[in-house]
């Protein structure tokens, strides 16, 4: 998987920098003084993480919890990320990962006993205001993509464990549940899984597992009592987008009792204008740029906004019919953006 | 036309002798000429390179595509003594100071090329350089720069002279690489011949066989870039045409170049399908003031509500009619459509 490793010289007997190496044994191994000395120093073309991808190994430094954005999650609570990890081994076409570093090098930060003291910290301060707050795993990598090498999940398990007022996501597309099932299930830390109709996974999200390996996993940890919850996200139109999106909920609560559902959300595909860039010239024959995409009243690149309203109403309608209760359905919409049956 | 570069005239002497250059006038640097491609001897190291470089393609507008050839030294043992290697991806360090932008060649090759504003000649100086490329030069980072400037497509052929990564100390092998010099020509230029032996495969569309059609140039543009969309949707260029029924569209009593609007009209329906039904949803309900002769102008890529219109009138007649259209629109459908309530 990987052709290089580089750790930085402070990890050089870290045991579990030790046991990742370890797991690479065909890896050359250097030692560097710090990650950002040979990370992001280039621009490396983001398509070279199918042939010649690097691993990175160090601390993180700076601030290790930050705020979300707005409309990041579900609304009305506080919503953060921790950042322990750069990139992914996945290779979305349209994920925004492609335009935000300048290589798609991975770099895993072990220093999680410090992004731990920092979430405690944040969750401390919440709790004075009355304030649930949520903390998100994976805004720059897929959470449980690697957990079976890089072990830092119990790290977190103990530590969400102790703070049942803060809620943990760990999102993903993988179908790599063997190190979360391992851990007793918590009602505050939830597993959420992004899903689109196999065809769109197959021509979208590459290299990542199908649909049916992350709806079997889904079976496997609702079954050991884990809480999931599902994005819908990015959803990408096509003429027969409502069929599909119908099966793929079908399918969903086959393996997942719609009870059991925490919440979903729904996005349509966007992209910022360089993320776009970015897309034609990675994937020039992807479907995504012959879409009705138009540039919207942000710069964004969107569907435009009857098409998206659209979107998203067909999608909930799909859901309530399926029996999902409407406060578990989050629909991702810009500020101005209303539907019919909201007005 | 072809721009050959190269750093050193050594390394450039069999193509000289083999494929009738000609020199032609310079006063800065040596310049050749044949029949399909420019050849020039830009010196050592990154400025030289990039100075000559950009001159001659100043110069020239018949360029199209850049090559360098020359030789390289390996920092890792991702390629051979002697052989020949195609470069990815270049990038640079200048002074201790490495170069952010980088820039690939239209290559199927893995190994990636550092060009050094100083020679790279022992292991702790190959060291320095192995995280970001598999060999080192002097020239070609230089040279990309300049096809990037011009838009041109570049491709590099490095040959491996030797292995600064294994050197304990600095290599007297600048000695041993003008020995060669002859040698490493001669393997360059076969390279060049297989190279330029292979076959342009030229794609054309199906279309251009209907006699029938009428293509303006900017119809076949517009024809180009509709069916290179859909073809990420549909298998063939065949089944795109048999969708929108172009054997009917050829039979049409009227001009050829009117049935190729057609024929352009049903292809962007198939494209944007959603857009199509919702604008036609639009058309409906706000016909009654079309009707009236009334102009409408929705916002921009329908982001908001709110919509413009423009009449002209003359008379009295003409007003009381616009006033019952604005009075029969119903604008709660309008409204329905621009928030997504589209029947698809």
């Amino acid at each position: 998987m990987f052709d290089k490793i580089f750790v930085e010289k402070s990890y050089e007997t870290n045991a579990r920098a030790l046991s990742i190496i370890n797991r690479f044994p065909k890896a050359k191994v250097s030692v560097i003084d710090k990650i950002e000395d040979i990370f992001n120093r280039v621009k490396k073309p983001y398509l070279q993480k199918n042939e010649s991808l690097n691993l990175f190994l160090g601390e993180k430094k700076g601030q290790l919890v930050k705020e979300a954005p707005d409309a990041y999650g579900l609304s009305g609570e506080p919503h953060y990320y921790f950042i322990h990890a750069y990139n992914c081994i996945y290779e979305c076409n349209y994920c925004y990962l492609q335009g935000y570093f300048n290589s798609p090098d991975i770099v895993l930060f072990l220093n999680h006993r410090d992004i731990c003291n920092e979430i405690e910290s944040v969750t401390e301060e919440c709790s004075k205001k009355g304030l649930t707050p949520w903390f998100h795993a994976g805004e720059f990598s897929d959470s449980l993509a690697l957990t079976h090498i890089t072990g830092e999940l119990e790290i977190y398990h103990e530590l969400f464990s102790r703070l049942p007022e803060a809620k943990l996501e760990l999102r993903t597309k993988s179908a790599n549940i063997k190190a979360l099932l391992e851990l007793t299930p918590k009602k505050n830390i939830i597993t959420t899984f992004s899903l689109s109709p196999a065809d769109k996974i197959k021509k979208n999200d590459l290299q990542t597992p199908s649909l049916r390996a992350r709806l079997n996993a889904i079976r496997k940890l609702a079954d050991a009592g884990h809480p999931i919850g599902i994005h819908f996200d990015p959803v990408v139109y096509d003429e027969n987008f409502k069929e599909k999106y119908t099966q793929l909920v079908e399918e969903l609560f086959e393996s997942l009792p719609v009870d059991k559902l925490e919440y979903i959300s729904v996005g349509v595909v966007r992209f910022t204008k360089d993320v776009f860039h970015q897309v034609k010239k990675n994937y020039p024959s992807s479907e995504l740029l012959s879409s009705e995409l138009i540039k919207s009243f942000d710069g964004k690149i969107r569907y435009n906004r009857p098409m998206r309203l659209w979107i998203l109403s067909t999608i909930r309608e799909v859901l309530l019919n399926a029996n999902v209760d409407k406060e578990k359905i989050y629909l991702c919409m810009e500020e101005d953006d209303e539907l019919v049956i909201d007005s | 036309m072809r721009l050959l570069v190269f750093a050193h005239r050594a390394e450039a002497q069999t193509f000289l002798k083999q494929a009738n250059y000609r020199s032609l006038e310079s006063k800065s640097y040596p310049i050749y000429k044949n029949a399909d491609s420019y050849l020039i001897i830009s010196g050592e190291g990154i400025f030289n390179a990039l100075e000559c470089t950009i001159a001659t393609l100043s110069k020239f507008e018949d360029i199209s595509v850049v090559y360098n050839f020359g030789v390289a030294g390996a920092l890792d043992d991702q390629s051979e003594i002697d052989s020949i290697v195609e470069v990815r991806t270049c990038y640079a360090i200048i002074n201790e100071v490495v170069e952010f932008k980088s820039f690939t060649a239209s290559s199927k090759s893995k190994l990636d090329c550092i060009t050094s504003s100083s020679r790279a000649l022992d292991k702790e100086k190959a060291s320095k350089l192995s995280p970001f490329a598999n060999i080192v030069d002097r020239e070609l980072w230089a040279i990309a720069k300049a096809s990037s400037n011009f838009s041109l497509d570049f491709r590099a052929f490095k040959l491996i002279s030797d292995e600064p990564y294994k050197e304990e100390s600095k290599a007297s092998i600048c000695e041993v690489i003008k020995d060669k010099a002859e040698y490493y020509s001669d393997k360059l230029y076969k390279e060049y011949l297989n190279i330029i032996d292979q076959p342009i495969v030229e794609s054309k569309f199906v279309i251009e066989e209907y006699k029938d059609l009428y293509f303006t140039i900017s119809q076949y543009r517009s024809y180009s870039t509709l069916m290179t969309q859909l073809l990420t949707k549909y298998d063939s260029e065949e089944d795109i045409l048999k969708l929108v029924e172009v054997d009917k569209i050829i039979t049409l009593d009227i001009l050829p170049k009117q049935r190729t609007s057609i024929l352009l009209e049903k292809l962007r329906e198939i494209l944007t399908p959603f857009n199509s039904k919702l604008q036609s949803q639009l058309d409906q309900v706000l016909s009654p003031l079309h009707e009236a002769r009334v102009k409408t102008t929705l916002s921009k890529n329908l982001e908001i509500d709110q919509f413009k219109i423009s009449a002209t009138i003359q008379n009295e007649v003409e007003l009381k009619k616009i006033a019952r259209a604005l009075t029969n629109l119903d604008y709660q459908a309008y409204r329905s459509l621009m928030r997504g309530n589209v029947d698809v």
